[in-house]
């Protein structure tokens, strides 16, 4: 009897072994800083409106991921964008929207994500799919939100060393957040003319793991 | 050239300004800069980049299209007016 809870036990830890998300690359728990040298880091952002669609972005990127790509369910980090650095192409509508009525740049100078776990990771080769869970603070409120996100693991090489020095990670994530659930109102009447009440946003940060 | 003639260039002015306004992407305002996606083949995937563009909006091309509806309807009021005064004359 006590044999076949030795076997049960093994067949149990290994088959945990197996299902633990590994990439193809890297080992250990790593620190992998945002850098704008590796491709510009950014949210891209879209508000979709009956009488205009707006697209901008969000740069001023910092933050780091702390990653282990033999078991990607350990990471975790922080990521925040200066909302000052907003950009929409035009010039009086990006000082409207860090402005006291919208985003309110003074008072509220970043917009933050802190990745407490990640979830439903599937992995291929050097990439990997799942979902973060963790907090959003955007205009003094924050909001827990589960985010889709992709990451693409590139170990150190002649190529990636013209870039940044150490291994190279990419996340993207797209998600969407209401205006309302964070206390942006904006000037009366536009929200839902002018500006969309949700807003769609794609985030493309880059990060090496040298400092 | 007769102000009828130069009255309905006005007007096809203007509809070439309204034409050209649907198709920079119809925007309300004046963008001095637009998003353009980039490839990154390091990462196999593609990045959005500011480039410098003058994509005009309601704000610029509005004003000037009323500009030059209203010079048209000026010029045909002109034309009528003058020759309702030289019918009279004759």
């Amino acid at each position: 009897m006590k044999k076949y809870f030795l076997i049960i036990a093994l067949v149990l830890s290994s088959s945990a072994g197996i299902c633990r998300a590994q990439l193809s690359v890297g080992s250990g728990i790593k620190v992998a800083t945002i850098n704008d040298k590796i491709n510009q880091n950014q949210f891209v952002w879209l508000s979709k409106a009956p009488l205009e669609n707006i697209q901008g972005t969000s740069e001023g990127v910092k933050g780091s991921i702390n990653i282990d790509p033999k078991d990607l369910s350990r990471l975790t980090g922080t990521i925040s964008t200066d909302v000052a650095s907003m950009k929409t192409g035009n010039g009086p509508r990006d000082n409207h929207l860090v402005g006291p009525q919208w985003l309110d740049a003074n008072k509220y100078p970043q917009i933050t994500f802190k990745i407490a776990s990640v979830t439903n990771l599937k992995v291929d080769g050097n990439a990997a799919t799942g979902y973060a869970t963790g907090t959003f603070t955007m205009h003094g409120v924050s909001k827990t939100l589960l985010i889709p996100f992709s990451l693409r693991y590139v170990p150190e090489s002649e190529k990636t060393r013209l870039r940044a020095p150490g291994d190279l990670v990419m996340f993207a994530a797209d998600f969407d957040i209401a205006l309302k659930d964070f206390n942006v109102a904006g000037s009366e009447g536009v929200v839902g003319s002018k500006v969309g009440e949700t807003i769609h946003i794609k985030a493309q940060l880059f990060a090496n793991t040298a400092s | 050239m007769r102000k009828r003639t130069i009255a309905l260039i006005l007007f096809g002015f203007s509809v070439g300004l309204f034409i050209w306004w649907l198709l920079a992407g119809a925007h309300v305002f004046t963008m001095t800069s637009r998003l353009v996606q980039v490839k990154d083949d390091l990462f196999g995937t593609t990045v959005d980049h500011w480039e410098k563009a003058f994509i005009p909006g309601l704000d610029i091309l509005g004003p000037a299209m009323l500009i030059v509806i209203l010079g048209g309807v000026w010029l045909l009021y002109r034309d009528r007016k003058k020759s309702i005064v030289t019918t009279i004359q004759v």
